[in-house]
């Protein structure tokens, strides 16, 4: 029995190089298997392929954005499941409350939230 | 038979007179007539009768020739009165002396004074009927008593009855001709009175004609889309935009047609759906978004049309084209959004990066080290709350701060934000004073957010710009019809001259700048505009190096602005 396959597995989607490393690193850190997307367009195929424990989403990115996404993840019955947090550098009243709707669990602000308060986040959602 | 009739024409504007000479000229003409074709008539029997008697005819016929051609003249060019009374003295006369003395006293001239008699009543007046019979009854009974024999009573009588009857007749018909004629005045007044009515009708439609153009030529060049329906939702007018806007076409006849009939007609059925599937006013505004590839907006809004009496006979659709404003809408919140991500992208990647170094996530890192890097996490974390403030104030701008109202208690929120800010008042040793109200204060209406936002900026600036172990009051109660909040400090206090521009954007006191405190400036502007667009007030007192304090009131009630 591979160790991987009791780790929960998770989806990183975001363009950003150095923050990727930076989350991708703490997460590894803490136990949790991690597959990235530097894009929407791969999240979303990452996300059909792994069917992951839990998905972090930016919002603002090349080919697909993040809002998009979700709306793709949400046709799927079994995808809209999945639960997903918002790691977002954009934040505005309108936005998060069309996330809240489309059934996000939360929304970060990177400025607000440093790499060990999203793992905190993530260890409460997930374990 | 015009010619037979012109002699007869007279030139007078009284019927009565006129009704007189027409008589007497038909009289006359006809004696005329039968007198020329009595001479023909003496001339050609002259052979074959008596003398005496062709005399006699040829005689009377010159006599009337004569006096008929007299009194012809005088009515047709003088007064047709005196020509009447010479008629009939002429008559008269004729009579008379046409027969024998004794045929007079006996009365078979009778039957000839008769015509004279009647003829006398119509051409002059009724009564003069009567005068004629006394007349010629003295006349008859002047030969009869000449003669030596007795007049004949019955005769007088018959003559009186005779002129009695005429009397009747020619009064009766002198009355039927004045009840014409004063018929004839009336119809003249009505038809004077019909022909000016007329004429101001006439006027009256072609300014109704042309008003109307005008007020077409309004609605045809209207930039905006206008129908108007009557109460039974029938479609009364429709302007070309409004035609152009929902696709209706040019030659379509949509008037008198209800709006529910014609939801197959281009966009109308959209229209028809936003409007709830009803004619209503609502006095409410909707948003019709009509288009395949190019999507438009449109607002629209609908009014009562009504008459003087404040009947309402229907309702004016306007469809006002809001396309552009949106997309300008859309255009200032993508740019907000993208300015957000933008700046706070590279400031997120500094502070992660100096984090997982700080934590020791890379590896154990010397005292020395740390010191630097925090100070360089602590700029970063400056310059993150900085965007901040800047995206709140962009936002601000434009409108789009407040978001969500609620009820709201003003005592939890100003406990929430003492809590947080509990260790910036242990490191600075701030003797803090939080005055609960006496009794539980009424919810107010706000947006809890942005309410949080401006307490924690008032208490955060009230800590900052104390000295160390200073002061710092909080009373919160209600007062009148409001919540009051009152934040003071023994601090450094604001400037003097620097009191004006306490709310206005990048201010700081030049005592604060040079205590080395940090701050955007932009605080108390954010502060000030949430507490304004709560409907409150927000004021202040302060003296250099001694304190300052800040006075917040907001309305309980949000349709009351704040009152003093």
């Amino acid at each position: 029995m591979s160790r991987d396959q009791h780790k929960k597995k998770i989806v990183l989607v975001e363009d950003e190089a150095i923050l990727i490393k930076l989350l991708e690193d703490k997460l590894v850190s803490e136990g949790y298997q991690i597959v990235t997307a530097r894009d929407g367009a791969e999240g979303l195929e990452k996300i059909k392929e792994e069917k992951p424990d839990l998905v972090l989403l930016d919002i603002i990115m090349p080919k697909m954005g993040g809002f998009e996404v979700m709306e793709e993840l949400n046709k799927d019955e079994i995808l809209a499941k999945t639960p997903v947090i918002i790691v977002s550098n954009s934040g505005q009243p309108f936005e998060l409350e069309r996330a809240k709707k489309m059934g996000v669990k939360d929304w970060l602000i990177k400025t607000e939230f440093d790499p060990k308060e999203v793992v905190e986040k993530v260890k409460n959602l997930i374990g | 038979m015009a010619s037979f009739i012109r002699p007869l024409e007279t030139f007078s504007s009284d019927l009565q007179e006129i009704r007189r000479r027409k008589l007497l000229n038909i009289l006359l003409l006809s004696l005329i007539y039968c007198a020329l074709v009595g001479v023909v008539f003496a001339l050609v029997s002259w052979l074959g009768l008596n003398l005496p008697n062709q005399l006699l005819l040829f005689g009377l016929c010159l006599y009337v020739l004569a006096t008929s051609s007299i009194v012809y003249i005088i009515n047709r060019y003088g007064s047709s009165r005196f020509a009447s009374v010479l008629f009939l003295i002429f008559m008269g006369m004729g009579i008379i002396l046409s027969d024998e003395a004794s045929e007079i006293a006996t009365g078979q001239t009778l039957l000839a004074f008769v015509p004279f008699v009647v003829i006398g009543s119509f051409i002059l007046s009724p009564s003069v009927s009567f005068i004629l019979a006394a007349i010629v009854s003295v006349v008859v009974t002047a030969i009869t008593l000449a003669l030596n024999l007795i007049p004949n009573p019955f005769v007088i009588i018959t003559f009186f009855m005779i002129a009695f009857v005429s009397w009747l007749s020619a009064r009766s018909f002198q009355e039927g001709l004045e009840d014409l004629q004063i018929l004839n005045h009336e119809l003249d007044r009505i038809a004077k009175m019909l022909v000016r009515r007329d004429l101001e009708l006439t006027y009256s439609k072609e300014e109704i004609i042309t008003e109307k153009g005008k007020i077409d030529s309004v609605v045809n060049s209207l930039v905006d889309g206008l129908i108007m329906v009557d109460e039974k939702e029938r479609v009364m007018l429709i302007n070309p935009k409004a035609k152009v806007v929902l696709k209706v076409k040019e030659e379509e006849n949509v008037i008198g047609r209800t709006l529910s009939e014609l939801t197959n007609l281009g966009y109308l059925k959209n229209l028809y759906e936003i409007l709830g599937n009803k004619v209503e006013w609502t006095g409410k505004q909707y948003e019709l978004q009509i288009g395949e590839r190019l999507k438009r907006t449109f607002q629209v809004r609908t009014t009562p049309v009504v008459t003087k009496s404040q009947q309402i006979i229907g309702l004016l659709i306007i469809l006002y084209d809001i396309t552009r404003e949106k997309e300008i809408e859309r255009m200032k919140t993508e740019f907000v959004s993208i300015a957000a991500h933008q700046l706070r992208t590279p400031l997120s990647s500094i502070k992660w990066a100096l984090r997982l170094v700080l934590d020791g996530d890379l590896g154990k890192i010397s005292p020395k080290q740390v010191e630097v890097l925090e100070s360089g996490y602590q700029s970063n974390e400056r310059m993150i709350r900085l965007i901040n403030d800047l995206l709140d104030v962009a936002r601000i701008e434009e409108g789009h701060f407040l978001y969500k109202f609620s009820l709201v208690s003003l005592e939890d929120i100003v406990k929430k934000v003492i809590k947080s800010l509990a260790d910036l008042i242990s490191a600075k040793k701030i003797m803090f004073n939080f005055r609960k109200p006496e009794k539980p204060l009424p919810l107010v209406r706000a947006d809890i957010e942005k309410i949080e936002l401006a307490v924690q900026n008032l208490l955060e600036n009230a800590i900052r710009y104390s000295k160390d172990g200073g002061k710092v009051i909080v009373d919160l109660n209600q007062e009148k019809e409001n919540v009051k909040m009152e934040i003071s400090d023994n601090g450094i206090g604001i400037p003097e001259q620097q009191k004006p521009q306490v709310f206005t954007k990048f201010y700081r006191g030049y005592n604060a700048i040079k205590a080395g405190t940090e701050g955007s400036g932009l605080g108390l502007f954010i502060t000030k505009n949430i507490i304004e667009e709560h409907g409150g007030k927000i004021w202040f007192e302060s003296e250099e190096q001694k304190g300052t304090t800040f006075w917040v009131a907001i309305p309980i009630n949000p349709d009351l602005k704040y009152q003093n």
